[in-house]
């Protein structure tokens, strides 16, 4: 997506037609008649699935909408009796019950949850149930997974995360050499840099810029 | 109230030197404000008017929240400097029924239902008035909503029409609104050919109403095209900051 020449780049803006007759559409493109109707800021682009066209737009802009499966970021904003609420950066707050945290159940009355996670920590998570009607729900327990002790953290905006995503092998890989850091790119637009000290962090995170291809900042 | 201001001169011309169907100058600016999720800001005439768009995050209190869509919650605001004397800053009736009216004018272009129990929030700053504020608010306000990337069937456009001196004219400038004989805004998404707000003071014949409608239309079919404008410019220049495209 990222290999389109400047000139040739075409915006489509809310309401804006980007193509009519009978193709299948992604959920940022509506049906008026045989109108093809787009409702957001973004780059149309025509993809295959199963043998079948699909047209969608890649938005420069969007909130969030969790999905099952998803690895996010998350930072713990407050603690219920069982659970954690967790701000994973879209219109909803996550729940992470404690089931998802401990793998021997507990007596809720004899243990501080804060000893856990407390306000502030920032987890790596597993989005498992979300279909609107209920809060995201959240796990830690897979590896890989689980609160980042240290590391440095980004949220960036959604296109700039769709360009990294895009690239998401190599950076990968150079981060892992050049830097000697692990990344994680959070489905939530969220990007952590998990290295032994600041200084990898930090060159991990020139990486970052260098693959975004910013030419300021 | 009646005064023997002369409104329209003999030439055709308007108090402020402009035809029957010109619109005032006319300026879009997006992404004015680093915090909010999206915004903008418009200047027309003596116009100028930030909004900021906030959301969709979750509705405090949460009673209000809908289990199904999006609460659109919008506040339109006069800052006390906006006109000659000052305003107190407490809203007032108009206020209150101006923020009610540009919700649902702006309502039928979001598609809230994609965001159940969350609120969607919009704050609208009159920062000077000169006529025309709630139409100017309502386009303004649909720009800051794209701008935070809320899906929408179409934006919306609004212009106020007017009879002055028993002459239809289009967007009303503050005299022509004080002193004229009547005053029509209207709301529109214009790709869908759809209108959302439509209000009208004064008298009008059917003919003229008609008139009005038409002109209307006509005003905000050229609005539209700098709404438009002023988005895809904010955006192509934010591409251009890459070097990979």
């Amino acid at each position: 997506m990222i290999k389109v020449k400047r000139e040739k780049i075409k915006i489509v803006l809310p309401g804006e037609v980007v193509k009519v007759g009978d193709i299948k559409t992604t959920t940022e493109v509506i049906k008026l008649d045989d109108k093809l109707v787009s409702t957001l800021i973004g780059i149309p682009k025509m993809k295959r699935r199963r043998g079948e066209r699909v047209l969608s737009v890649l938005p420069l802009k969007t909130p969030y909408i969790p999905k099952e499966g998803d690895i996010v970021i998350g930072k713990i904003v407050d603690i219920g009796v069982t659970n954690w609420l967790v701000d994973i950066n879209s219109p909803w707050k996550a729940i992470l019950p404690i089931s998802e945290v401990l793998s021997k159940p507990v007596n809720v009355s004899k243990i501080e949850l804060k000893d856990y996670l407390n306000i502030g920590d920032l987890i790596v998570a597993r989005v498992i149930a979300f279909d609107l009607t209920r809060d995201p729900l959240l796990t830690i327990k897979e590896s890989r997974l689980g609160k980042a002790t240290r590391g440095l953290f980004l949220e960036l905006s959604s296109w700039d995360w769709l360009l990294l995503k895009s690239k998401e092998k190599t950076l990968l890989r150079g981060v892992k050499k050049k830097a000697n850091c692990n990344i994680v790119l959070g489905a939530n637009y969220r990007v952590l840099m998990i290295g032994k000290g600041l200084e990898e962090e930090l060159k991990a995170l020139e990486i970052v810029r260098e693959t975004l291809g910013r030419r300021s900042t | 109230m009646k005064s023997k201001l002369k409104l329209i001169d003999e030439s055709g011309r308007r108090i402020d030197g402009r035809l029957l169907d010109e619109l005032r100058p006319l300026r879009f600016e997006v992404g004015i404000l680093k915090n909010a999720d999206g915004s903008a800001y418009i200047e027309q005439g003596g116009n100028k008017i930030a909004v900021a768009v906030y959301g969709p995050r979750e509705v405090h209190p949460r009673h209000q929240a809908r289990p199904d869509r999006a609460l659109l919650r919008t506040k339109y605001r006069m800052a006390t400097f906006s006109v000659k004397d000052r305003k107190s800053p407490t809203p007032g009736r108009r206020e209150i029924e101006i923020s009610k009216v540009i919700r649902e004018a702006l309502e039928p272009a979001l598609l809230l239902e994609k965001f159940p129990r969350t609120a969607i929030d919009v704050f609208i700053e009159v920062l000077q008035a000169d006529g025309g504020t709630r139409c100017a608010s309502i386009s303004a306000a649909a720009l800051a909503l794209a701008d935070a990337g809320i899906p929408m069937r179409d934006l919306v456009t609004a212009v106020a029409v007017g009879k002055v001196d028993g002459r239809i004219v289009l967007d009303l400038n503050h005299l022509e609104d004080q002193y004229g004989e009547g005053d029509m805004p209207v709301a529109m998404m214009p790709s869908l050919n759809a209108i959302t707000l439509l209000q009208c003071d004064g008298t009008f014949t059917l003919e003229e109403f008609k008139e009005a409608l038409e002109l209307a239309k006509k005003g905000i079919g050229v609005i539209y095209e700098k709404q438009r404008e002023a988005l895809r410019s904010k955006y192509l220049d934010a591409l251009k900051t890459y070097r990979v495209i």
